[in-house]
């Protein structure tokens, strides 16, 4: 039982041999998981974006900071 | 090698293993480059010297006794639970083949490849120690862990006889393990007892953040380890080979001819690179949202999505490969700042994490993922499977036995004879204190030499 579809490497017909990766047979489930996993990546990192770039103006309208940060300081109040 | 076919192999061959040694020097320019980079400006030499004497003294161990450990030891310790395989006479220091021979093309190169793994196994322990650690010590460790213990591991569980494949089915196809977890597992050991940069961590205890004196050179750095991570992998493997030697022609059966992993047993070219490239973009992604976009964690996570993947990826699909990276890279950013709070343990890279965790977790993922395929090469006879106990105790052997315990021992003796730790007065005033003096003083004196030639000529 293996979850490739490979048990043992002696005497292997190695002209018909063809994929060797686990749970083949699965490829369409692995592209779905695949298309998942990049759309959510976009949304989860548009949502932190917009939510660094929000605390950066909330930052920046204190203390008179953007004209500090304008002029290079980086220690901001 | 006088049939055509035997020829073209054997300097095919030769060529291939040639070229991953250029490749792989790159790694050992990036760690450099990232170490300088992340250290303090007061250390920026001691640093880079540090890292960059790794290579004469591991190269001249690794000749010695490094590259004679990996053929004499795959049966286990031999004489006490291996026999002794009379093939490792051949890689003593003074044998023939330890130099240029017409009859053995092969030795030099494939010494030359590990040898560069050695490299990358004491760098990635000298990264965590920098700003603190006296460059006689780490040295030391250097050799420990590039020409003993590391080739040790290697030759139980990643040679194709070696004692862990064929007993335990232990499978780490590009070396998460063999390389990685006993690198991190000895850089643990070893900061246990050097413990934190003076400043590391506030009165109660919760951890300041140390800057990097130069973040960009720090980026480049880790490009370059990536880019000599493709050497890496290719050196992992044979080539081209036929199924004659490997044992998996059928009686009667065709000869086929295969590239394949360090076991004999086959991958193809191919298989890595798509899983190389996924296992990086799974890292990255990872990476990215779980340090929220910072870059050293984005990058080092798209070292450890490779790492965690390494095991399996002569096998896994490449979508596998993404996803086993990317949950690696999440899980050794989270334990990283765990153990950093839990245990104060000051590791100035974060090579324990992105090499020791990532390289364990990767085993582990194996096991499972590769359940029942086989570790040996067809002419074993019946194969030992990869299990998930089989891959997980090899994990422990890995980071804990052979990376983290001996790591520990030698650093405690070297603590204990004071050599281990810079004194607090040359670790506040930086590690270049005696450079940076000499320099002040050449400028001060050409200065005055300046002045009097200037009022000379003025006369």
């Amino acid at each position: 039982m293996s979850t490739t579809p490979v048990e043992t490497w002696q005497a292997v017909d190695g002209t018909t041999l063809g994929v060797i990766y686990p749970f083949a047979g699965a490829e369409g489930v692995l592209a779905v998981l695949l298309l998942a996993f990049w759309l959510i990546w976009h949304v989860l990192q548009m949502r932190h974006e917009k939510r660094e770039l929000q605390e950066d103006v909330d930052l920046l309208r204190k203390n008179g900071n953007l004209e500090r940060a304008t002029k290079g300081d980086n220690l901001l109040l | 090698m006088t049939e055509s076919l035997d020829a073209l192999i054997v300097i095919f061959t030769e060529f291939y293993y040639w070229l991953t040694v250029v490749l792989m020097f790159m790694i050992h320019v990036g760690f450099c480059m990232y170490e300088v980079g992340v250290s303090r400006y007061k250390n920026r030499m001691h640093t880079l010297l540090k890292n960059t004497m790794v290579i004469p003294l591991v190269t001249i161990t690794f000749y010695l006794f490094g590259w004679w450990i990996y053929w004499a030891f795959p049966y286990g310790i031999p004489g006490l639970t291996g026999e002794y395989p009379e093939v490792a006479n051949a890689y003593l220091p003074w044998s023939e083949n330890m130099g240029t021979h017409m009859q053995d093309r092969i030795t030099g190169v494939f010494w030359a490849a590990f040898l560069l793994f050695s490299w990358t196994a004491a760098s990635i322990v000298s990264g965590s120690l920098i700003e603190r650690v006296r460059s006689g010590a780490f040295w030391m460790m250097a050799v420990l862990i590039g020409s003993c213990t590391w080739i040790i591991d290697a030759a139980w569980g990643w040679h194709a006889d070696g004692w862990m494949v064929t007993e335990l089915g232990y499978h780490d196809a590009y070396a998460s393990g063999v390389i990685h977890a006993i690198a991190g597992g000895a850089a643990l050991g070893a900061l246990i007892v050097l413990g934190p940069r003076i400043g590391k961590f506030r009165p109660d205890g919760t951890p300041r953040n140390i800057v990097p004196n130069n973040p960009w050179l720090v980026t480049v750095g880790l490009f370059l380890i990536y880019t000599g991570f493709w050497g890496f992998y290719v050196a992992c493997n044979v080539p081209m080979i036929d199924s004659d030697f490997i044992g998996s022609t059928p009686e009667g059966g065709v000869t086929f001819y295969t590239a394949t992993t360090i076991y004999y047993t086959p991958t193809t070219l191919s298989a890595i690179t798509f899983n190389f490239l996924l296992s990086l973009s799974g890292g990255l992604l990872a990476g990215y949202l779980v340090s929220r976009g910072d870059a050293f964690w984005t990058y080092s996570a798209g070292l450890a999505g490779i790492i965690t993947a390494s095991a399996g990826n002569d096998l896994y699909h490449p979508v596998e490969s993404m996803l086993v990276g990317a949950v690696g890279a999440w899980a050794v950013y989270k334990i990283h700042y765990w153990v950093e709070r839990r245990f104060k343990i000051d590791d100035a890279v974060g090579a324990v994490a992105v090499h020791g965790y990532a390289g364990f977790i990767g085993l582990v993922i194996a096991g499972f993922l590769l359940w029942g395929h086989p570790a040996t090469a067809g002419y074993h006879g019946e194969a030992t499977p990869i299990t998930p106990w089989g891959n997980t105790i090899g994990a422990i052997i890995m980071f804990f036995v052979l990376g983290f315990l001996p790591m520990w021992i030698l650093a405690k003796i070297l603590n204990a004879l004071g050599l281990l730790r810079v004194p607090r007065e040359v670790e506040l005033a930086g590690l270049d204190i005696s450079g940076n003096h000499a320099y002040a003083l050449d400028e001060a004196e050409v200065r005055e030499a300046t002045v009097a030639a200037a009022a000379e000529a003025k006369i």
